[in-house]
């Protein structure tokens, strides 16, 4: 059974280079959103294996996100992977206290980005 | 009175007496002989009479061997002159005493050349003891005074000196000689003299050592001498004067330096404080009561632990006991923790807290010195520089993540047979290029701007041209965005540097193009004022919310960060502008009606005429 992941990123490229890594080198199933709000509500309407979201986001951003799929007893389940450029201490820091799955840094390599997932999420590569 | 009686009553005064009563006959060439001894001989001889008066020799015999020649001498001399003879000489007594005999004797002349001495012996070595305690006493009295480093000296009632200790020139500021004889006022000034009669005069009403200081002005410097004056007997004084300027001098230097400790605490700049053992304040300065808004006696009645933000506390505990741990055997350098601190209304300010711990001679701990720096701006800025840092990170590594992995997938080689994919990926990798050149072309532009290397070449330039220059830029966006562009005519002159002027302008214009719909126009002109040039850049755009129309001009602050995704823009325009007007002695602000369009403001300097 192919997973299913929700990428959720402002950025329009990068929401694209996600997409064409998991579905092409993966060989997984993509859904994409371009804001947290409609992260959220992809989340909840749609049936996904895991969330692959962008920390710096305006208006809603990856930390208020994460606080609602937690906080939604429909989400709170489904394991989160962040994706960000936040590479301070104090992210790191912040990163620790959060129940997440793992972090991607960007810049990411392609080639390596599934393997990364999947190992995250213990799923067979 | 009867012969007879005499007789009895001269033997009875002889035997009471305890002097020894004697007559001794010397006939030349023959050896003496007593003709009368009375019994006070045999207690100072320890010889009973009769023996002596049986021998004289043995009398003789008892002379200490120094004192014999002497007293021959004596008796040749009164037998000479036939004046009465006064000797005194030591015996030593068969117990082997020695006593101090003196004789007062007249000689008498006889028939046949004898001559009679008359006369008393008396033990005079009690008054001998006594009288060499004395000078022994007087000898080690003069000794003494000599090895005091001090001027002494007699003085009288009305100011003349009497005497003077010889010696000790070498610590006087005065040498003693011509001292004596002389009056107070001609030895002294004035003013001395009058302190020095008013010390004689109360030495000797009152019997109490007079003790006063005096500074004396001698070879160009000052120098200090104490003095003393105690009354010897009705009529005079003794004077001691003693030259300490050396401690005077210290005394002086100790006050200086503690004047100096004292003013470089109190003036310093930063907070200061002495802080006891209990975490009482002990000593503060006003820099530090001024940082936490207490008065002096307000903070002096406060322990420093409960002014600490509680969540703090556990930190300046940490640094307290871990900074004594390890001082315990060799004191390390204060080091130093940065804690919030409570000011007296409220206010949270972050402090930098040095502690050193001053100890006492066993080593104990006796109370900390603190140092204490308001750092509240520094955090702020530190703060924002970490954002900054994070911010451009993030902005940095947003084009770098797409550039990367877009050139990573096509290098896979799995696109090979997908054309449309391969090109939509490489524009999109073209396209972050492009982004992250821009981006880093600002960073680089505003670094310089504010870090103040850059000196604007300023000349006079004329407004109109820096506008058309701006416009002919940027004419090639507004056309494909449909604005028209345009610039009222004006004679106005700035005195500024026109290449950042007309950058600011094309950064202007070009926000103006991105947020005007198409068929708009956007307005470039300015107006002259008294003293500045007032450029306005007016657009029909979206506007922008009254809350972000000062933030916008700080780095990174979009109205909504997707802007700079979809408008292509850095984020970092308008901090640029903001930059360059400012190092023209400018300002530059925006007007806004949402819905309605904005203008943005900037003045510029007109030349000197």
């Amino acid at each position: 059974m192919t997973h299913c992941i929700l990428v959720v990123d402002d950025e329009e490229a990068l929401r694209e280079l996600a997409t064409m890594c998991l579905e092409d080198l993966g060989g997984w199933q993509v859904i994409s959103a371009g804001s947290g709000v409609e992260g959220l509500k992809q989340a909840e309407t749609q049936s996904v294996d895991a969330i692959l979201l962008d920390v710096s986001m305006p208006n809603m951003d990856g930390f208020e996100c994460y606080e609602k799929l937690k906080a939604n007893p429909v989400t709170q389940t489904i394991p989160i992977v962040l994706l960000t450029a936040k590479v301070l201490p104090s992210d790191r820091t912040r990163f620790a206290q959060m129940e997440i799955a793992g972090v991607v840094t960007k810049p990411f390599d392609p080639t390596q980005i599934c393997q990364q997932i999947a190992q995250f999420l213990n799923w067979e590569p | 009175m009867t012969f007879p009686q005499n007789e009895v009553r001269f033997e009875q005064l002889s035997t009471a007496s305890p002097s020894v009563i004697y007559s001794i006959e010397e006939y030349p060439g023959r050896p003496a002989r007593f003709d009368y001894l009375s019994p006070a001989f045999e207690e100072i001889y320890e010889i009973p009479v009769a023996k002596a008066m049986e021998n004289a020799a043995i009398a003789f015999d008892t002379f200490h061997p120094d004192d014999l020649s002497g007293y021959q001498q004596a008796v040749i001399r009164s037998a000479k002159t036939m004046q009465p003879l006064q000797h005194e000489w030591r015996i030593i007594t068969p117990s082997g005493k020695i006593k101090w005999v003196q004789a007062n004797s007249r000689p008498e002349r006889r028939q046949e050349g004898v001559l009679v001495w008359h006369g008393v012996m008396l033990d005079i070595t009690d008054r001998k003891q006594t009288e060499a305690a004395l000078r022994e006493s007087e000898a080690t009295k003069k000794q003494i005074l000599k090895a005091i480093p001090d001027l002494i000296f007699w003085m009288s009632a009305d100011g003349i000196c009497l005497d003077s200790m010889p010696s000790n020139d070498a610590f006087q500021l005065f040498p003693d000689s011509g001292r004596v004889g002389k009056n107070l006022y001609t030895v002294l000034p004035p003013d001395l003299a009058e302190m020095r009669r008013q010390a004689v005069e109360k030495a000797l009403q009152t019997g109490d050592v007079q003790v006063y200081e005096q500074r004396i002005m001698l070879h160009g410097g000052f120098y200090y001498e104490e003095v003393r004056v105690v009354g010897v007997g009705d009529d005079r004084v003794l004077v001691i004067v003693r030259n300490i300027t050396s401690r005077k001098q210290a005394e002086i230097a100790l006050q200086e330096s503690e004047e100096r400790f004292r003013s470089a605490f109190q003036d310093a700049p930063i907070g200061m404080a002495l802080i006891g053992l209990d975490d009482r304040w002990l000593k503060v300065n006003p820099v530090l009561c001024n940082m936490f808004e207490y008065s002096e006696a307000e903070l002096l009645t406060t322990r420093m632990f409960t002014m600490v933000h509680p969540e703090d506390r556990s930190i300046l505990q940490q640094y307290i006991e871990q900074y004594l741990g390890q001082s315990q055997t060799k004191d390390k350098k204060a080091t130093q923790v940065e804690l919030r601190y409570q000011c007296k209304g409220g206010q949270i300010i972050w402090v930098r807290l040095n502690l050193s711990v001053v100890r006492d001679a066993q080593r104990h701990p006796s109370y900390y010195v603190a140092q204490i720096q308001d750092i509240t701006q520094e955090h702020a800025v530190n703060r924002m520089k970490d954002e900054f840092i994070s911010i451009v990170s993030h902005e940095l590594r947003t084009p770098l993540t797409a550039i990367q992995g877009f050139l990573g997938l096509l290098n896979t080689g799995i696109y090979t047979n997908n054309p449309e994919k391969t090109q939509r990926m490489l524009k999109l990798a073209m396209d972050n290029g492009d982004r992250l050149v821009r981006l880093v072309n600002d960073i680089l532009d505003l670094e310089r701007l504010s870090s103040g290397k850059v000196q604007l070449a300023m000349t006079t330039c004329n407004a109109s041209e820096l506008m058309q220059q701006a416009v002919d830029s940027i004419h090639s966006i507004a056309d494909q965005a449909a604005v028209t562009l345009a610039v009222v005519p004006t004679k106005a002159q700035v005195w500024a540097a026109s290449d950042s002027i007309i950058q600011t302008l094309t950064n202007l214009l070009s926000n103006a193009i991105k947020f005007s719909p198409p068929q708009t126009t956007v307005t470039l002109s300015v107006q002259t004022q008294t003293d500045s040039v007032l450029f306005q850049v007016r657009d029909r755009g979206r506007g922008i919310p009254a809350d972000k129309l000062e933030s916008i001009f700080g780095r990174f602050q979009q109205v909504d960060v997707s802007d700079s995704r979809q408008k292509g823009g850095t984020g970092l325009g308008l901090a640029i502008c903001q930059s360059i007007v400012q190092q023209h002695g400018g300002n530059i602000w925006v007007e806004s009606t949402l819905g309605e369009g904005s203008t943005f403001y900037f003045t510029l300097p007109t030349p000197d005429p």
